[in-house]
């Protein structure tokens, strides 16, 4: 999906640049800095005064609840733009708050937009996602969003291998389950939430010849014990575990420190507490962690969000 | 009042004693020349259709399929056990015809093909505004009566009026709010065909184009039957007229400026609130105007413009033309019912010929194309003739069906293929329907089942309902807008007095000390309450000058339990008996119950139509079902000491039991195999529990649920 | 996937040949080596994450000028207010408060487009993507999955509907074994489902023994689809009865403040019995909610109706989000049509299927969005429209459903799970 966000944007930008002129305004790293400092805060992710958001070009093109607020090569007609020329007294002055634009700033601005408003051909990297939502009143983006027999659906794969289905075959009789995961025969899920337990059930190393493709490990209402987590590092692909209503504890969410990849954790209706936290600080690459109906407090929640930069723990 | 109790009471003794003078009239018979001859000719299409395939007939059926089939086929359920014996005792050679004749006869036909035409007519009677009762009850009649098809289509497409009046209409008021939609329905149910493709472009499987679609719904365009729409009612149009007046003249006397009496009388919420419950009722006539049918904003075909008036017109058939002087109705009904019509005996020749042998000649029965072939295409054209010339009389036609060898062949052993053709070397072999299958199990419990007539208790809230709402509309339509004027004032300031008392009452219970105190004021509480609901109703029938409505005298008119009780307390005592007519209270045949049932009842469960979609009953097993059979409280009926089956077990001594059991489920007597089963079970239970077990087990068994 | 279980019927065996052929066209299996490699790139799990899907059908035709597709200022929006969401820049109904908070999970679909202007037509073309025919009934995509992906918790159904069956919603011409299980009353929940208390489970034993006893004559008679249906059926129920799983639906067993939370009516603890379900492994559950055909007295129905859905969906969407559901769990919600922008005498709208509204949300679902637009009128489709079976193929792909696969009926007729519909992929996440 990242890809083909990329190519939608990047139509955009040759939609937008009529005028290639020798030395022309860099949205990027001339523009989008200074709507950053001087708009961002009421107008991106946070707050949207006036129903109207800078942060991104398709933002930007989507106007305010006014309207447009910018018309490629006409900067008098840009309310983005003439707004900040006004009288710092005036009740339309913008920024309403805060600093107001430097004459170089608002100089610069008009010079992009009289060039045509252009947001460069990668515009879009390290600005966050933009919101595809209402669209209402702007020029309409383009779009070709339906796979059609000239634009194929990514290629597919159900099948695994005899010696993979083998392996399936004999563990399936503990009651373990197994799939591939969307449309990719290459990674695995392993669902234990219908085995019941036993010797060597949770013994990972029969596992090792799909180790690899192992990403999904679903113990959800298992008879899962803290020592059956023991070993399961060896799945070193993992992104995804579940262990919601399970006999785990702290010692046993421990195990799971190994999973260098891991996402998404879900531990919700165990007895885990704060500890379990603690034990998981190491895993950056967190984005999930569901702790509701367990002992996590909130403070523990909080702290953890913020040593664990882009996780959101869910309580 | 007392015209319409006597019409009901005389509609119930007629659905209870059977019909006299009306049957008599097409009276047939399965001896009679006309309906062996018929019968034969159409065994000969059958067998030469089979030999051309290489096929042979299946056997005749024994005498004890034959009883539980025939049972299942006219009367919807299975024979009781004294009915199978004394069928499989009588020695006659015409006992198979005289039992078809007898049942055609009997009040369970009317209450089996009801079943069948509710699910056909998507009739609700539950949690709607519009009531029906009387339709419904018009429509078991019709059956009883054994009116002509023909006639009985053409009462529905032609009744005006209010249903208690003119129950016909009932047919209108299912869809009011939405006429194309009706007329859709119509095509499908009487003529067999689908255009509800065509109501938004032309169909794209056949021939039918936008164009004639409206044209054809022209014809019934006019007939309004929108409940809540009161504001074009004259009654509701002459009390605005009257409160304009009156209002005119307050303003006046005050000295205010007339201007503000203008536009329609709004008055204040309570006395809105009145306005709307007393002209509500008076939407739910059915009436027809003159109203144009314009073709829609976005017709996009070149044959018609956007917003055209269309006139009348048929799409197939003879030209109907609608002059000045005719009602367009009646004229589309006499079109659609005529026997020159192409489609309109062809379909219900082939719908009453898949009731019976379980597969259509025409599949699906109402979805027929320009290029549609029967299966066997001159039995189909004979049917047709037989209908037309029984003068529709649909008893004298399932008469002939029943009385051919093709039915009364042993069921096919394969399961019809979809879209393959059908060579009737028997009928297929049935699940029964829910409606089947609920009264097969009532009439293994409950005694004369086909007589618990008038409806469950939800169905006789509803006649109550009905009552009160003709009783309303005949009060109102009695006086005129000055007085309804007044009556509305004085709900408006009584409600806001029950709204003061109920305060203070409210705030006296929460200062009151001890409980009694509260309660008893709880208790005022109340019955404040149910004076302020029906305040309407007191007021009204003191203006006329006439009775309120006896509730309580509607529901024992129809209460089936009743007889019930005296037949009971002689036996087990008055207090067990009580408790009886309480356990069996909502146990009545599945005609009599609201309908649909509520979702999760039995009859949902096994498939019965939410009748929303036309003929959308279901067959299939869904655990629901099995779970129902095993752990439900149904059995518990079979198994009471006071049901059908019990009692005729308490007579019998030895292997007559087994032979009771065996013919109450099955009709039949039990195997050599299924005696040993038996013996099993009670040695190792003991006598009561073993034959508990066998019950039950045979309650679960396929041959209960299939009809062979 | 199940394929590698091998579980292919005899019916599609022969396409399953083919299909495989055409699968290694593709990406291929790697050498066992390349298996157990770490993999750099792009995770899998980028592509949509649903495994299951709780299908809202609001039966009748919901008005979308009245819930999600608003027409301020325009003669055609009748009484209704659209407010704020909690994502700029994008309007709902006024009577949707509670959903309107929950914008940021949610992809609306305006742009939808159906050629079936009549319910029970529209039902069946909305649920299966093929039109209504008289030969043959098309399977829904509950039972697809099912048939596909078979039923990942073993004691239970792997479809359910709660409140009333829709039509092309069953399992059409597959077998009977993938029909949804339908529970009328959710809050009687699987009723009967306890063997009778005087009844020993040893004595029980011998009754479903006896039974099959006496059928054994009959099934020898009788090769008849219908007949083993039975059969089938009897042994799922007995497993059911067994089943510690039970419990899932069971929702008396939730918190009373839970309960009222989702909405004290049928369709509000339906939806709270969809998440029991849904938790307990069941992949398919469509709850019912019907009403919508407002021909009269449109503004106040849809205020009735829109306030039991907004209730129930948005207490829906924020339990499945606490419990870590959401990601894997997509929350579809449908009707047959739309209704036309004219607002007819009775103060109603009629049947207008060229354009209306479906929801996404979850199971992968990209949120906060509003996708394509209708014209002025919200008549017809002006921007981005989605097909019926387009809708449904976006909703089998984020299940991990093959939607170009072809698989033959038992008269030998091709299918494919939305016919030929596209999965919309910027709907997806």
């Amino acid at each position: 999906m990242v890809g083909y966000r990329l190519r939608l944007l990047t139509g955009l930008g040759l939609f937008c640049s009529p005028l290639a002129l020798a030395d022309p305004i860099d949205f990027e790293t001339q523009i989008f800095p200074i709507f950053e400092n001087k708009c961002f805060n009421c107008h991106s992710d946070e707050k949207q005064k006036g129903d109207l958001r800078l942060d991104s070009p398709a933002w930007i093109q989507r106007g305010s609840e006014n309207g447009d607020v910018l018309i490629p090569g006409d900067p008098d007609e840009s309310t983005v733009y003439y707004l900040t020329t006004f009288d710092p007294d005036d009740p339309d002055y913008m920024p309403s708050k805060g600093k107001g634009l430097t004459v170089a700033e608002q100089e610069l601005l008009r010079k992009w937009i009289e060039e045509g408003a252009s947001y460069g051909d990668d515009a879009m990297m390290g600005m966050g996602g933009m919101m595809d939502g209402g669209m209402g009143g702007a020029a309409p983006l383009p779009r070709s969003s339906k796979y059609t027999e000239d634009v194929p659906l990514p290629p597919a794969s159900y099948e695994v291998s005899d010696a993979v289905a083998n392996l399936i075959a004999g563990m399936e009789k503990d009651g373990i389950r197994f799939d591939t995961v969307n449309h990719d025969a290459e990674y695995l899920e392993i669902t234990y939430t219908y085995s019941e337990g036993g010797s060597d059930v949770f013994d990972y190393s029969r596992l090792e010849s799909v180790a690899g493709s192992v990403v999904k490990l679903n113990f959800g209402r298992s008879p899962v014990t803290d020592a059956d987590l023991e070993g399961v590092s060896l799945l070193a692909n993992v992104t995804y575990v579940d262990l919601k209503r399970t006999k785990v504890t702290d010692a046993g969410v421990a195990y799971l420190e190994g999973l260098e990849k891991l996402e998404y954790l879900n531990l919700v209706g165990t007895e885990v507490t704060d500890e379990s936290l603690e034990a998981l600080e190491g895993l950056k690459g967190l984005k999930k962690v569901y702790v509701w109906g367990t002992f996590v407090t909130r403070q523990a929640a909080e702290s953890f969000e913020k040593k664990v930069p882009g996780v959101e723990v869910v309580r | 009042m007392a015209l319409r109790v006597f019409s009901r009471f005389s509609l119930r003794i007629a659905l209870t004693f059977g019909f006299g003078a009306l049957s008599v009239a097409y009276a047939g018979s399965s001896s009679s020349k006309e309906t062996l001859k018929a019968a034969k000719k159409i065994d000969s299409f059958i067998e030469e259709a089979l030999g051309e395939q290489g096929m042979e007939r299946e056997a005749l059926v024994s005498d004890e399929t034959f009883a539980r089939r025939i049972y299942l086929d006219i009367v919807g359920r299975i024979p009781t056990y004294s009915a199978v014996s004394s069928f499989l005792r009588d020695k006659s050679a015409s006992k198979r015809g005289d039992l078809i004749d007898s049942l055609l006869d009997s009040s369970g036909y009317a209450s089996h093909f009801y079943n069948y035409w509710e699910d056909v007519l998507r009739i609700q009677s539950r949690d709607r505004r519009t009531i029906m009762v009387s339709y419904q009850d018009w429509i078991k009649q019709s059956l009883a009566d054994n009116k002509p098809y023909d006639e009985f289509v053409r009462e529905l497409i032609s009744a005006t009026g209010y249903v208690w009046d003119e129950p016909a209409v009932g047919y209108y008021l299912r869809d009011a709010g939405m006429p194309l939609d009706n007329m859709s329905n119509t095509a499908q149910v009487f003529l067999g065909t689908r255009m509800q493709c065509a109501q938004c472009h032309d169909h794209p499987f056949d021939s039918w184009t936008q164009l004639e679609y409206y044209h054809m719904a022209a014809y019934t365009f006019g007939v309004q039957s929108a409940y809540g729409g009161y504001r074009k009612v004259p009654e509701f149009m002459e009390f605005q007229q009257a409160a304009r007046q009156i209002r005119l003249a307050e303003i006046k006397a005050s000295g205010e400026d007339p201007r503000n009496a203008r536009g329609g009388y709004r008055g204040s919420v309570a006395e809105r609130r009145a306005i709307r419950d007393i002209f509500e009722p008076l939407g739910m006539e059915v009436t027809t105007s003159r109203k144009p049918l314009k073709l829609p904003d976005d017709y996009q075909y070149e044959n018609g413009k956007p917003k055209q008036v269309i006139g009348a017109k048929t799409p197939f058939g003879e030209q109907a033309k609608v002059t000045r002087r005719d009602n367009p109705q009646e004229v589309y009904a006499k079109w659609m019912t005529s026997p020159e019509n192409p489609r309109f005996t062809k379909v219900i020749a082939n719908r009453l010929w898949k009731k019976a042998l379980g597969v259509g000649l025409i599949e699906p029965v109402d979805d027929m194309r320009e290029d549609t072939v029967a299966s066997h295409p001159e039995l189909m054209s004979y049917l047709e003739e037989v209908m037309a010339d029984s003068g529709y009389d649909m008893k004298q036609y399932l008469r002939v069906l029943f009385n051919t060898r093709t039915y009364q062949s042993e069921a096919f052993g394969e399961s019809p293929v979809p879209g393959e053709p059908y060579y009737f070397a028997g009928p297929s072999l049935r699940r029964m329907t829910a409606e089947q299958i609920w009264d097969s199990v009532l009439a293994l419990a409950i005694p004369n089942i086909d007589a618990r007539l008038g409806g469950d208790n939800q169905l006789i809230n509803l006649r109550v309902g009905e009552a009160v709402l003709q009783d309303q509309v005949e009060k109102v339509k009695s006086l005129n807008g000055r007085e309804i004027y007044a009556v509305i004032k004085r709900v408006g300031e009584m409600q806001t007095k029950f709204i003061e008392i109920e305060q203070t009452i409210l705030s006296a219970v929460n200062q009151a000390e001890t409980d009694d105190e509260k309660k008893e004021l709880r208790q005022k509480l109340g019955e404040m309450r149910r004076e302020k609901n029906k305040v309407i109703e007191t007021l009204l029938a003191k203006v006329t000058g006439s009775e309120e409505i006896d509730k309580q005298e509607v529901r024992d008119e129809f209460d089936p339990t009743k007889s019930d009780y005296e037949d009971l307390v002689d036996r087990i005592g008055k207090r067990r008996a009580k408790q009886m007519v309480r356990y069996r209270k909502n146990l009545v045949r599945a005609s009599e119950m609201v309908s649909p049932a509520p979702a999760g009842h039995f009859l949902r469960q096994f498939g019965e139509s939410d009748r929303e979609i036309i003929e959308s009953s279901s067959d299939e097993a869904a655990i629901p079902q099995a779970l129902s059979l095993l752990n439900g409280n149904l059995f518990s009926l079979v198994q009471n000491g006071e049901s059908v089956l019990s009692r005729e077990l308490k007579q019998s001594r030895g292997q007559k039991r087994l032979d009771v059991i065996f013919k109450s489920f099955y009709a039949r007597a039990p195997t050599e195999a299924e005696r040993n089963l038996v013996a099993a079970q009670i040695e190792k239970y003991g006598q009561y529990k073993g034959q508990s077990n066998v019950l039950l087990a045979l309650l679960n068994s396929q041959e209960f649920r299939f009809i062979q | 996937m199940k394929e590698i279980l091998g579980k292919i019927s005899d019916i599609d065996r022969r396409d399953f040949l083919a299909y495989s052929a055409k699968a290694f066209l593709g990406v291929g299996l790697m050498p066992a080596a390349a298996r157990n490699m770490a993999f750099a790139g792009d995770s899998p799990l980028r592509r949509p994450t649903a495994k299951n899907v709780i299908y809202l059908y609001m039966a009748g035709g919901m008005s979308h000028l009245d819930t999600f597709d608003l027409k301020q200022g325009t003669q055609y929006q009748g009484a209704t207010q659209a407010i704020k969401t909690n994502v700029p820049g994008t309007r709902v109904s006024g009577y949707l408060p509670r959903l309107a908070k929950q914008m940021d999970k949610m992809a609306v679909v305006n742009s939808m487009f159906s050629n079936q202007g009549a319910h029970e037509e529209g039902r069946y073309f909305m649920h299966s993507s093929y039109t209504k025919r008289g030969t043959i009934k098309h399977p829904g995509i509950g039972s697809w999955l099912v048939k596909f992906d078979g039923n990942r918790n073993p004691n239970l159904p792997g479809v359910v509907h709660i409140g009333s069956p829709n039509p092309g919603g069953g399992n059409g011409f597959l077998e009977q074994r993938y029909a949804p299980l339908v529970i009328g009353n959710p809050e009687a929940g699987l009723q009967n489902s306890k063997r009778r208390s005087n009844i020993s489970e040893g004595q029980f034993q011998d009754v479903v023994s006896l039974t099959n006893a006496f059928d054994a004559e009959f099934h020898s008679r009788y090769k008849h689809k219908k007949v083993e249906a039975y059969s089938e059926m009897y042994d799922d129920a007995l497993k059911l009865m067994r089943s510690r799983d039970l419990a899932a639906f069971e929702i008396d067993k939730e918190p009373e403040r839970l309960r009222e939370a989702y909405g004290e009516n049928p369709f509000g603890q339906g939806c709270l019995l969809a998440r029991r379900l849904v938790e307990h492994d069941v992949r398919f559950v469509e709850v019912t909610l019907g009403g919508w055909d407002t021909h009269t007295n449109n503004f106040e129905r849809v205020e009735e109706n829109a306030n039991v859905l907004d209730q129930a969906m948005s207490m829906l969407l924020r339990d499945l989000e606490k419990r870590g559901m959401l990601e894997e769990t997509m929350v579809v919600l449908a009707t047959e049509f739309g209704r036309t922008p004219e607002i007819n005498e009775n103060d109603g709208r009629d049947h207008s299927p060229t354009a209306f509204t479906c929801v996404l949300a979850g199971g992968g679902a990209a949120g906060g969005q509003v996708y394509g637009k209708t014209d002025e009128s919200g008549k017809n489709v002006a921007e981005d429209r989605i097909d019926v079976p387009d809708f449904n193929a976006t909703i089998a792909y984020a299940l991990g459903l093959p939607t170009e696969r072809t698989i033959f009926s038992p008269t030998g007729r091709p299918f494919r799970v939305a016919d030929k519909g596209r999965p919309v992929l910027d709907l997806l996440a």
